[in-house]
C-alpha cells in the first residue's frame, strides 16, 4: 500500500471503520511511514478535539424547563385527542372485524331496501297498468292487440305518469259530458261514430264499444276509450233502451 | 445496540438507575415503554427524564444552537408520545428514538430561511470568533468550555447535512456504523464515505484553529 492510498484510508482507519484486511494494511503501512504515522495522529487529536467538546454545557435548569414545557404540551395533546384518535390509536384485529362487519351488515341493508322499494313500486305500476285486472273487461282480438302495443310502451316507461295522463285522469264524467257533442239529441252512442268523436280529444283514443259482458249489464252498452297513457282507460256503460245521453260514466285507472 | 443502557444512564440526571443492573434497567425500561404504551403518562414523564439529555445533546450536536436544541427536544417528546403506540418492543427504543431525532432536526434545519445552519471557519474567522477564543485563555475554565462548544458546533457547520447526521451519531453519539446505516436510511458504505469525508473537513477545521492559535 502506498501513501497515497493510505491517506484515503486514515480517516476511517483512525475510527475503526475499516474491515479486516484493509485494517492490517493499513497498520503495517503506518508501523513503517513517519509521515502517515503524524498524519494519522493529527486525525486522533481532531476527533478527539470533536469528541471532548462535542457535548454542549446545557445545564440543569434547561433540562427541567424543557421537561416543564415537553409535558405541558402532552396535557395539551391529550386534550385535543378526538374519539376517532382514540379508535385509531387502539386499533387492533377484532376492532377491524367488527367495524368490517358493521359496514357490510349497514351496506346489504341498504342495498336491499333499495332494491325492495324499487321491486314494489315496479309491481304497482304493473298492477295499475294490467290488462288483466279489469274484471269485467273481455279477451278480444282487438284488446289483445292493443295490449301487445300497451305492453311495449309500459316497458318503456312502466312507472311513468305522464302530465297529459294526469290531466285525463282528473277528469270528471260530468266534465265531459259538459262538452261532449253526445249532448246533442239524436246522437248513437253505440256507433263507431260516438269513438271518432271522442278521438278529437287529444290524448284520448276509442278503443271499443260493444255489449256488456255479464246477464246484469246485458241491457248497457260498455264504451272503453284508451288514453294516451296505457295505465289509464275510460269506461262507460250506456243504456240500450235509452239512447238519449249516457247514464254512468265511470274513469277507471289500472 | 450494545452498552445502550449503561450509556444512557450516565447521561440521565438521577443516580438511581447508575447503581442498578443493566439488566434490572432493561426490563425496567421495557416494562416503562409498555405501561406509557398503554397511556400511563407518568410512565412516559420517567422516560423523558430518562433520555432528554441524549436528546437535547444529539439536537445541539446537529443543529449548532441551544435555543434550537431546545425546540428540538421539546418536539421529538412529543412525536415520541403521539407514535409511541406504533413502537414495535422487540425492536430497539434508543434506535427509534434516534430516528424521530434526526428527522426532526432535518424539519428544523429546513425550516430556516437559509438553508444553512452553519457559518463556515472562514465566516467565523471574518467575524472573529476563533481570535475571541484565542484570546481567551486567561478567562475561566467554564466560559473556554462554552466556547469550545461554540467552535466545535461551527466545525460540524462545515459539513454537508448527511456528513454531520454521520459523524455525530458515528463519534459523538457512539453508534457503530452499521446503526448509523439503519437510521439514516443508507447503506454502510456511504455511511463510510461520509464519515471518512466528515473527519478530514473538521480536521482542517481543527488544523486551521491551531494554526490560528499559534499564530496569537
Amino acid at each position: 500500500m502506498n501513501c497515497r492510498r493510505m491517506e484515503d484510508l486514515i480517516p476511517l482507519y483512525v475510527g475503526g471503520d475499516l474491515a479486516g484486511d484493509a485494517n492490517d494494511a493499513a497498520s503495517s503501512h503506518l508501523s513503517r511511514c513517519p509521515r502517515c504515522n503524524q498524519l494519522a495522529v493529527e486525525y486522533e487529536e481532531s476527533r478527539q478535539w470533536l469528541r471532548m467538546n462535542g457535548a454542549p454545557s446545557l445545564d440543569t435548569v434547561f433540562f427541567e424547563s424543557l421537561k416543564r414545557a415537553t409535558m405541558i404540551d402532552i396535557e395539551r395533546l391529550s386534550e385535543q385527542r378526538t374519539l376517532f384518535g382514540s379508535i385509531i390509536r387502539d386499533w387492533n384485529g377484532p376492532a377491524v372485524l367488527v367495524a368490517a362487519a358493521l359496514v357490510v351488515f349497514f351496506i346489504g341493508g341498504a342495498a336491499l331496501f333499495y332494491y325492495y322499494g324499487v321491486k314494489r313500486s315496479l309491481q304497482h305500476s304493473v298492477v295499475a297498468s294490467g290488462p288483466a285486472e279489469n274484471p269485467i273487461e273481455r279477451r278480444t282480438p282487438d284488446n289483445n292487440a292493443r295490449d301487445m302495443s300497451k305492453s311495449r310502451n309500459e316497458r318503456a316507461s312502466v312507472s311513468r305518469m305522464t302530465a297529459r295522463s294526469a290531466i285525463v285522469a282528473s277528469l270528471q264524467p260530468g266534465d265531459f259530458a259538459q262538452s261532449d257533442p253526445l249532448d246533442e239529441p239524436g246522437t248513437d252512442y253505440s256507433s263507431n261514430q260516438f269513438a271518432s268523436e271522442v278521438e278529437a280529444v287529444p290524448g284520448l283514443e276509442p278503443v271499443a264499444a260493444e255489449p256488456a259482458p255479464d246477464d246484469t249489464m246485458r241491457d248497457l252498452l260498455r264504451i272503453e276509450i284508451q288514453t294516451s297513457d296505457p295505465s289509464i282507460r275510460i269506461i262507460w256503460f250506456v243504456p240500450r233502451e235509452d239512447e238519449a245521453r249516457p247514464p254512468k260514466s265511470t274513469l277507471s285507472s289500472h | 445496540m450494545t452498552g445502550e443502557v449503561a450509556d444512557i444512564a450516565l447521561m440521565t440526571d438521577g443516580p438511581r438507575l447508575d447503581q442498578r443492573s443493566d439488566e434490572w434497567r432493561r426490563s425496567s425500561l421495557t416494562a416503562t415503554i409498555a405501561r406509557a404504551q398503554a397511556g400511563d403518562k407518568a410512565a412516559f414523564e420517567e422516560i423523558i427524564a430518562y433520555y432528554q439529555r441524549r436528546v437535547a445533546w444529539t439536537a445541539w450536536r446537529m443543529l449548532g444552537n441551544e435555543d434550537d436544541a431546545r425546540d428540538a427536544a421539546q418536539e421529538t417528546s412529543l412525536r415520541a408520545y403521539k407514535y409511541l403506540h406504533r413502537f414495535d418492543q422487540q425492536r430497539d427504543f434508543s434506535g427509534w428514538l434516534y430516528r424521530v431525532v434526526v428527522n426532526v432536526c432535518r424539519d428544523i434545519a429546513r425550516k430556516r430561511p437559509s438553508g444553512r445552519i452553519f457559518a463556515s471557519l472562514e465566516e467565523e474567522m471574518e467575524l472573529g470568533h476563533t481570535d475571541a477564543l484565542a484570546a481567551s485563555d486567561d478567562v475561566e475554565a467554564a466560559a473556554i468550555a462554552s466556547q469550545e462548544n461554540r467552535i466545535v458546533a461551527d466545525a460540524l457547520g462545515t459539513l454537508s447535512r448527511k456528513e454531520r447526521e454521520a459523524i455525530v451519531l458515528r463519534d459523538l453519539e457512539g453508534l457503530s456504523t452499521d446503526e448509523v446505516a439503519r437510521m439514516l436510511g443508507t447503506s454502510q458504505a456511504t455511511v463510510r464515505s461520509q464519515i471518512s469525508s466528515a473527519r478530514v473537513k473538521i480536521k482542517r477545521y481543527h488544523d486551521r484553529l491551531l494554526r490560528r492559535r499559534r499564530q496569537r
